[in-house]
């Protein structure tokens, strides 16, 4: 492997093998163009990174923590300040007891529902007849009437 | 061969240069340097069109990464090896398929002492045309694997020396010493008609 190993002298010869002779400033026009092209996909990456960062920034701002805090703690109050249970349980629990649920001036109107009248027929038939006086004029009864005859006895 | 090493001082300014903004520094080592480089990957790759473009990435590379260069090497060891492994990437990712095309071969080589001496007398090479030589020596440096093809080219044809391969290599002497003893004898098969 020295300097007159054949095989040196003739891979010497590869030296010789070159580029056109302007190659290398052709060469470098192509590289700044690349590095012009470069820098302007880096200019629009570091844009859109700036952009968001600002924005971000932005959102971190105190105003908006402040906004932020005071939602959370007004939203908190008023949830505080709510009753604990909901309205029908209450309405429920208001009372002293199931059974002694009262009804005060409910009315029952016979055109409520389209099977009223009929119902209502036959638990008259049921009871003696169509003689209550109330009914005969048309009036409304209360849910929990009482039918009674002269004779004072309920039916 | 030590002219082949480029002025180290001249480098080193140049490269501080370049590290503070100044791009015409970094041209200048573009300049420099392509030539160099150019008969490296050239004859690695054995195609000219790759070699044009893996120069740019070579050099691209470099600019990017010239702020980290920390003065531990010289800047051509650098440069040189940053060449080598990007060459050796673009090898593999090529894999087996190799178009050669070559350049042409310049008119000095006619008054090149080892050619004057490989042509004359008797030898076999005196009635071989020169494209015809450039085409053999291509095809079989093609057939050497890359890491034999590398030292044959570092060495044989660029004419550094064992220790500056070795440090571009990063590889002991004696690797660089091995590979080029078992390059040189598989070269000697494939071109023994023009060698006897």
């Amino acid at each position: 492997m020295t300097e007159h190993d054949p095989i040196h002298q003739l891979l010497r010869l590869k030296r010789h093998e070159q580029p056109s002779p302007d190659f290398v400033e052709d060469f470098l026009k192509t590289f700044h163009q690349r590095q012009r092209a470069e820098l302007l996909q880096n200019s629009a990456r570091g844009l859109l990174w700036e952009r968001i960062t600002t924005y971000f920034d932005d959102l971190m701002n105190p105003k908006w923590g402040w906004a932020a805090a005071s939602v959370v703690a007004v939203s908190l109050l008023a949830f505080s300040m709510k009753p604990a249970s909901g309205g029908k349980a209450d309405y429920v629990n208001n009372s002293a007891s199931p059974d002694a649920f009262e009804v005060k001036g409910v009315v029952v109107s016979p055109d409520q529902s389209p099977n009223a009248n009929e119902r209502y027929l036959i638990s008259r038939h049921n009871v003696g007849g169509l003689s209550d006086p109330n009914e005969a004029q048309g009036k409304a009864l209360p849910a929990s009437f009482h039918l009674s005859d002269d004779t004072g006895m309920t039916h | 061969m030590s002219d082949r090493i480029p002025n180290i001082d001249q480098d080193q300014n140049l490269v501080e240069r370049s590290q503070d903004g100044d791009t015409r520094a970094f041209d200048e080592l573009v300049r420099k340097y392509t030539p160099k480089l150019y008969g490296l990957v050239y004859n690695m790759t054995g195609n000219r069109e790759d070699t044009a473009d893996l120069l740019q990435d070579i050099f691209a590379k470099a600019y990017r990464s010239l702020k980290r260069f920390q003065g531990k090497s010289t800047f051509y060891t650098w440069i040189y090896s940053i060449s080598v492994n990007m060459t050796l990437n673009f090898l593999k990712k090529r894999g087996r398929y190799t178009k050669l095309s070559m350049d042409d071969v310049d008119s000095g080589i006619q008054n090149d002492p080892d050619f004057i001496k490989l042509t004359s007398g008797d030898s076999p090479l005196r009635d071989v045309n020169i494209h015809e030589l450039q085409k053999r020596l291509n095809e079989s440096m093609m057939k050497l694997s890359e890491d034999h093809r590398t030292v044959v080219t570092l060495y044989d044809v660029q004419g550094l020396q064992h220790s500056e391969i070795s440090k571009i290599l990063g590889v002991s002497e004696g690797t660089v010493r091995s590979r080029l003893f078992y390059a040189h004898r598989q070269l000697q098969t494939y071109l023994e008609d023009f060698i006897k």
